[in-house]
C-alpha cells in the first residue's frame, strides 16, 4: 500500500435537494417520475416549485396559479397544494442522512446543507455516494458541489445541478475554478444581492473572476466588508464557518411561574397560549419568524409528591409569526405532554430558529407570496395593543382563526406522519 | 425530598417497538396492505407494513417494488427484478404489524 504524503485538504460541500417540494411528491407517487409537477404556496396562490418537465414548459417560478391553468390542462401538469408536514418530514430525513455521512455540517435552509468533507481521500467519490445514499434511503435527489470554500461550494453545487449527469461537481484545482468564475455571473454570486450585482456590472465588473482580481480597498469602497468575505471566499480563503448551533439570543422565551397550581389540560392550555401571545409580539416587533417551537411544563420542585416536568418541540413549516397558527401548534405540545395528576406550577414557551421575516434567504413562500393578510391583522393587533398598554385584544381559543384557515385543495396525504393518511398498497 | 429510591438505579425505560422495529428511522416508511393476496407470505388486509429503503433485497424477503408507476408487494426475485428491468424496488418490508 502505498503511503498518503500529506493529509487531504479539508473542503466544503453544498448538497441541495432537487426541485425539493415537488421531488417529494414523487416519493409516494411514482407515477409522477418524467411528468411535469408543480407545488403551490399557501392558499393555492402561486407556484413554488416545479419539476424540471414543468420548467421545461415555460411555468414560471411564483407565477399566479390561475395564470397557468391553461398551460397545465394541456400538458397535463400534476398539481399540488404544498403539503408541509410530509416536506418537513422529508427534510430531517435527508439531513440525518447527510449527517450519518460526514463529520460536520449545518443545515442551511429545508432543502440545503453545508457539509464538511474532512479527510475524504477522494472526496468527488464521497460526494456521489452520499447522493446514492440520499437516493436510496429517502428517495430524494440531491446535487452536491465540493470545492475549498462555502461560496465556492455554491458555485460548485450549480455546475452539478446544470451541466453534470451525475449531479455532482468537484472543483479544487486554481485553473478549474478560475474557469468556472469565469462562466458565473455576479447576480448568481451567494451573497451578492441584485443591488450590488447591478453595482458590479455599471463598473464592467461581470462575472465572479473578475470580481475576485479587483483590490480590496475597491470592494470595501465600493460594495461593503461582508462582501469582501464573499470575495475572499471565491479566492479560495475560507472565511465563513459552518454555523452548526444557532446562538442562543436567537430564540425568544416566556415562561412564568403560577400564581395558583394548574392541575386542568384546559388551564394548561390557556396559560401556554397566553404566554404565546406574548411571544409572537416580542418575535413580530423584531420583525422576525420563526422556524421551531418549544413548550415545557413542570410541577413544584419543592413540594411532597411527585415532581414532573416535560417539554415538546416541532417545527414550524413554514416559518410564522402568526399567533393562531403558534398557539395551534403549542395546543398539540401541551396535550402531549400534560398528565393528568400532577398540579402544575410553572410552564413556558420557547420561540427558535428565528429568521428575518422579510426578505433573506429562506422560505420561497415567504418571499414569493407574503401572507399579506395574516401580515396586516397582527400589525392592527400589535398596534391596538401598544396604544392601550396591555394585550387587549387577544385570540378566543381558535375561533378568529378560522377564516384564514388554509385552502388546500390539493394537497397529498401526509404518509409520514398520520396513521389515518398512510399509503395503502 | 425523602431518601432516594433505590430502585431508580435500576431503572430501564420500557420495551420499546420504536426501536424494535425501525432501525435505520431516517429511511424507513410505513404503509398499509389492502388485500389478503400475499397471505401466504404473512401479510393480510390491515397489516401495517414497515419498509427500510436502505436495505440491500435478498432473495424471497417482501419488497415493495413500483411496477408501471404502481406499488405493489412482491417477494424479490433478483433473476427479474435487476437495475435494468423496469421494475423498480422501493423498500424492504422488514416487519408486518398484524392485529388480530
Amino acid at each position: 500500500m502505498p503511503c498518503t504524503p500529506s493529509k487531504p485538504p479539508s473542503l466544503f460541500a453544498l448538497a441541495d435537494c432537487n426541485n425539493f417540494f415537488a421531488s417529494c411528491e414523487r416519493i409516494f407517487n411514482p407515477k409522477l417520475n418524467g411528468r411535469p409537477v408543480i407545488v403551490l404556496s399557501n392558499n393555492d396562490g402561486c407556484v413554488v416549485a416545479r419539476s424540471n418537465e414543468a420548467k421545461a414548459l415555460g411555468i414560471g417560478m411564483g407565477a399566479p396559479y390561475f395564470k397557468c391553468e391553461e398551460i397545465i390542462k394541456r400538458h397535463r401538469v400534476h398539481v399540488y397544494s404544498a403539503n408541509f408536514v410530509l416536506y418537513g418530514d422529508i427534510s430531517n430525513r435527508v439531513m440525518s442522512t447527510l449527517a450519518g455521512a460526514v463529520p460536520q455540517m449545518e443545515i442551511y435552509s429545508i432543502d440545503e446543507a453545508f457539509l464538511y468533507f474532512e479527510g475524504f481521500a477522494d472526496p468527488y467519490a464521497q460526494a456521489l455516494a452520499i447522493r446514492r445514499q440520499v437516493k436510496r434511503d429517502v428517495g430524494m435527489p440531491v446535487s452536491i458541489g465540493v470545492s475549498l470554500t462555502k461560496t465556492l461550494a455554491k458555485v460548485a453545487n450549480h455546475i452539478a445541478k446544470k451541466k453534470t449527469v451525475e449531479g455532482v461537481f468537484c472543483m479544487t484545482e486554481k485553473a478549474e475554478i478560475d474557469h468556472w468564475l469565469s462562466q458565473t455571473p455576479v447576480e448568481e454570486i451567494w451573497g451578492i444581492g441584485r443591488q450590488k450585482a447591478e453595482l458590479l456590472t455599471r463598473h464592467g465588473v461581470v462575472n465572479a473572476l473578475q470580481l475576485t482580481r479587483m483590490p480590496d480597498s475597491w470592494i470595501k469602497d465600493k460594495l461593503t466588508v461582508v462582501s469582501l468575505k464573499t470575495v475572499m471566499e471565491l479566492r479560495g480563503i475560507p472565511c465563513l464557518e459552518l454555523e452548526e448551533v444557532l446562538p442562543d439570543k436567537k430564540a425568544i422565551t416566556t415562561s412564568r411561574t403560577f400564581g395558583q397550581e394548574v392541575k386542568s389540560l384546559d388551564g394548561l392550555e390557556e396559560a401556554v397560549s397566553a404566554y404565546i401571545s406574548l411571544a409572537a409580539e416580542k418575535l413580530r416587533s423584531q420583525r422576525s419568524i420563526c422556524g421551531y417551537l418549544q413548550v415545557y411544563v413542570m410541577t413544584n420542585r419543592f413540594k411532597q409528591g411527585q415532581f414532573y416536568a416535560n417539554s415538546a418541540g416541532c417545527n414550524l413549516l413554514p416559518p410564522t409569526a402568526y399567533t393562531p397558527d403558534l398557539i395551534r401548534s403549542a395546543k398539540l405540545l401541551v396535550k402531549k405532554i400534560y398528565r393528568a395528576g400532577y398540579a402544575y406550577k410553572k410552564a413556558g414557551v420557547i420561540l427558535s430558529h428565528l429568521k428575518d421575516g422579510h426578505g433573506g434567504q429562506g422560505f420561497l413562500f415567504e418571499e414569493s407570496y407574503p401572507d399579506s393578510r395574516k401580515e396586516r391583522l397582527m400589525k392592527t393587533v400589535d398596534a391596538f395593543n401598544n396604544r392601550t398598554n396591555s394585550g387587549k385584544i387577544f385570540l378566543a381559543a381558535e375561533g378568529i382563526s378560522q377564516p384564514w384557515y388554509m385552502n388546500q385543495t390539493h394537497r397529498s396525504k401526509r404518509f409520514t406522519t398520520r396513521w389515518d393518511e398512510m399509503m395503502e398498497i | 425530598m425523602g431518601f432516594p429510591s433505590a430502585a431508580d438505579d435500576y431503572l430501564e425505560g420500557q420495551l420499546d417497538f420504536n426501536g424494535y422495529l425501525i432501525k435505520h428511522p431516517a429511511s424507513t416508511f410505513v404503509m398499509k396492505a389492502k388485500s389478503n393476496a400475499l397471505k401466504e407470505h404473512g401479510i393480510w388486509a390491515g397489516d401495517i407494513l414497515i419498509i427500510d429503503r436502505s436495505l440491500v433485497p435478498k432473495e424471497g424477503r417482501m419488497v415493495v417494488a413500483v411496477v408501471d408507476g404502481e406499488f405493489a408487494i412482491k417477494p424479490f426475485n433478483p433473476r427479474v427484478m435487476t437495475p435494468e428491468s423496469s421494475i423498480e424496488i422501493w423498500g424492504v418490508i422488514t416487519h408486518a404489524v398484524h392485529a388480530f
